[in-house]
């Protein structure tokens, strides 16, 4: 970008945000080069707030942030969470708690299969209130017992090797 | 809808039952969307071969196909990194846990036995629309996508 004159900064790992003064040839520009590689400009206000929520939910996770996620949201954002739902669900069909539960089931996958925890060792380190909870969303998220999951990943080991 | 949201279906089956259902399913999601058909895992990897796959292809398969296409096509599917990034969605007419575990233990993602009331294969369609944004948009890794809806 900086070699088509636009300069930008990193906000996150998915994330920049370009120079206010670019020109309307030079984002055409950019636009069609980064066409090339799937990824498109956002000018989008309801986008970005959906992007934000996305990255605070992401660090709530990473983090073991033991906060409920309204007011997480409504600690760190401008705006009431229940507009923040609102735009959430408009744009993606989906609600934040889902969202919020389906990424902590995807972390919780990540551990069982990178660090081989077992259910109670992952409750523990992600500050469940009991490994029944964790079981039961496990279930209602992926439709599969914990250990439904990990005898799919113990067989596609078994099928590499 | 976000632009990030397009979906392109890619079905596998040899029932024009299907064929009709899913592709009306399809076009009542609110999304932009598009749908290829094939009835043999011959012309669906030919189909591939000849396209630029990106992270918009999602790839259903008839899991009930009387000669086994639909695990053909995964086999073949898992078995080019090419296709690694490709959702692949299986549905069965009745559940058989067994099949189940093969399907997901030979890399499919998303299990669903088929609807039978248009409403629910509705929701299973937005179900899938709101799975993919996730995966998409998060970078949540294929390979631990494990889904039985």
């Amino acid at each position: 970008m900086r070699s088509m004159g636009v300069s930008y900064n990193k906000i996150s790992a998915f994330e920049i945000q370009m120079d206010s003064t670019a020109n309307l040839e030079q984002i055409k520009n950019i636009s069609k080069f980064l066409a090339n590689y799937n990824i498109e400009i956002n000018n989008d206000t309801k986008q970005q707030l959906v992007i934000q929520i996305k990255e605070h939910i992401a660090f709530m996770i990473n983090n073991n942030v033991n906060e409920k996620v309204s007011t997480f949201l409504n600690e760190k954002m401008d705006y009431s969470y229940r507009y923040l739902s609102t735009v959430f669900r408009e744009v993606t069909y989906s609600s934040i708690e889902n969202f919020y539960i389906f990424q902590k089931i995807e972390y919780v996958k990540q551990l069982a299969i990178s660090q081989n925890l077992t259910l109670t060792e992952i409750a523990y380190k992600m500050n469940y209130c009991s490994v029944a909870h964790l079981s039961r969303q496990f279930k209602k998220t992926t439709g599969l017992t914990f250990q439904e999951f990990q005898k799919i990943i113990s067989g596609r080991k078994q099928l590499k090797a | 809808m976000s632009g990030e949201n397009k979906l392109i279906f890619t079905l596998v089956s040899g029932d024009e039952n299907h064929k009709t259902e899913i592709t009306k399913g399809i076009t009542r999601i609110p999304i932009k969307t598009s749908i290829n058909h094939y009835d043999d895992c011959e012309s669906f990897t030919n189909f591939l071969e000849s396209i630029k796959v990106t992270s918009y292809h999602v790839v259903l398969l008839d899991m009930d196909d009387p000669e086994n296409v639909g695990m053909e096509c995964l086999k073949t599917l898992r078995g080019d990194i090419a296709y690694s990034d490709v959702v692949v969605i299986c549905y069965m007419r009745v559940e058989d846990k067994t099949t189940v575990e093969q399907i997901f233990v030979e890399g499919g993602n998303i299990v669903f036995i088929y609807p039978k009331t248009r409403e629910k294969f509705h929701e299973v369609l937005m179900e899938l629309v709101k799975i993919n944004w996730q995966i998409y948009t998060t970078g949540t890794s294929i390979r631990n996508l494990i889904l039985k809806l």
